[in-house]
């Protein structure tokens, strides 16, 4: 399966070395160069993971990363910074970050992240459809025995 | 100068060790692109070893090139640390006040573009020399550069002068801080500025020295 993954990061040729890295790993990447423009993107929900650098300048990957578990609690953020402290990085866990990853990642590390991460997406995709469907057809239920009780 | 004045303080280590991490930052970032574009080579070596690809000899150019190219950012960074630390060796020296602008403004780029900012500098006295407290007169640029950024809220582009001033009976220079985009009214002289701190600092410089803040612009009066 391809992943489709979100990175973003103020380092623009590192944000395109790396996006380049990840296609030739048959991953399907697309690049913000700061957390507001990726913030602009519709389509965020579909992301698999989002890669998102700790230290930026406009808004923080902290202050992003609320705004991307603000807006879908299941989106599934992996954080890679240059130089986390211990008390930042427990911060990112505890908002919701899946993952620290400390620069320069290795590749088949983060590779094995990524698939965690959007392995676990799914599931929480998942789990949500089964629930809808439970309750669609519990509905359903209810209007057969009112129906039958008829 | 005092001998006690030689003596650093707490301050002046702070801003030495604020500048050195901001410092470290951009080293860090350099050396991150340039691991990543040597993976990127070795992608291409083992797909081509896989024969999944032939190894495109333009990909690989640029590829060496964005190293390069890196390698060459990484030098200049490292240059700016190095003059830096040299600022601390002796307490006055002569030096090019544009050069020692553009020093600050190189170190002070990463602390600018975080509140939005960027900075860019005119030097109106060419290659003049005079004689200053280099370390000192760097930690003010820096206070006052925090304060238009924080206190101000300054954004946009920020420029740093160096022009002549001509009193009565004598040429001096000065050294401004002027910011176009402010989120706060600066009517005269609002909050504490220039404190006991920058006081301070400016007791260090040769001369008498003065500082201001006026409504869009910080003005530093060299002695």
């Amino acid at each position: 399966m391809s992943e489709k993954i979100l990175l973003i990061d103020d380092e623009a040729e590192f944000v395109e070395t790396l996006a380049a890295r990840m296609r030739t790993r048959d991953m399907s990447v697309t690049t913000a160069n700061s957390a507001v423009e990726a913030l602009d993107r519709d389509d965020m929900d579909t992301y698999d993971a989002i890669i998102l650098d700790l230290q930026m300048p406009e808004m923080d990957g902290l202050t992003a990363l609320e705004k991307i578990k603000q807006r879908n609690p299941k989106l599934q953020v992996i954080m890679l910074t240059g130089q986390a402290t211990v008390e930042k990085g427990v911060r990112a866990m505890k908002m919701g970050a899946v993952d620290l990853l400390e620069k320069p990642a290795d590749m088949e590390e983060l590779n094995r992240r990524i698939k965690e991460a959007s392995n676990r997406k799914m599931v929480l995709v998942r789990e949500e459809s089964e629930d809808k469907i439970k309750e669609i057809m519990s509905q359903f239920e209810v209007g057969l025995s009112v129906s039958s009780n008829c | 100068m005092t001998k006690e004045q030689n003596v650093p303080g707490e301050r002046d280590i702070c801003f030495f060790g604020t500048v050195t991490a901001s410092i470290s930052h951009e080293i860090k970032n350099v050396l991150t692109t340039i691991n990543e574009t040597a993976g990127l080579l070795d992608d291409f070596a083992f797909q081509a070893q896989r024969a999944e690809s032939e190894l495109d000899p333009s990909r690989a150019r640029d590829a060496a090139a964005a190293i390069a190219r890196n390698v060459r950012r990484a030098d200049g960074i490292v240059r700016n640390l190095n003059r830096f630390a040299h600022s601390t060796d002796r307490s006055r020296a002569v030096i090019e006040l544009g050069d020692l602008l553009n020093l600050f403004s190189n170190l002070a780029a990463r602390l600018a573009a975080n509140r939005g900012a960027r900075l860019q500098v005119t030097n109106e006295l060419g290659d003049l020399k005079v004689l200053t407290a280099p370390f000192s007169l760097l930690h003010l640029l820096w206070r006052s550069l925090e304060f238009v950024l924080v206190d101000m809220g300054a954004a946009g582009q920020i420029q740093l002068r160096v022009s002549a001033t001509a009193g009565e009976n004598s040429v001096g220079q000065q050294m401004e801080l002027i910011w176009e985009n402010s989120t706060k009214e600066a009517m005269g002289s609002v909050a504490d500025f220039p404190g006991e701190i920058e006081r301070g600092l400016l007791e260090r410089l040769p001369g008498l020295c003065q500082l201001r803040q006026e409504k869009d612009r910080i003005v530093l009066l060299l002695g």
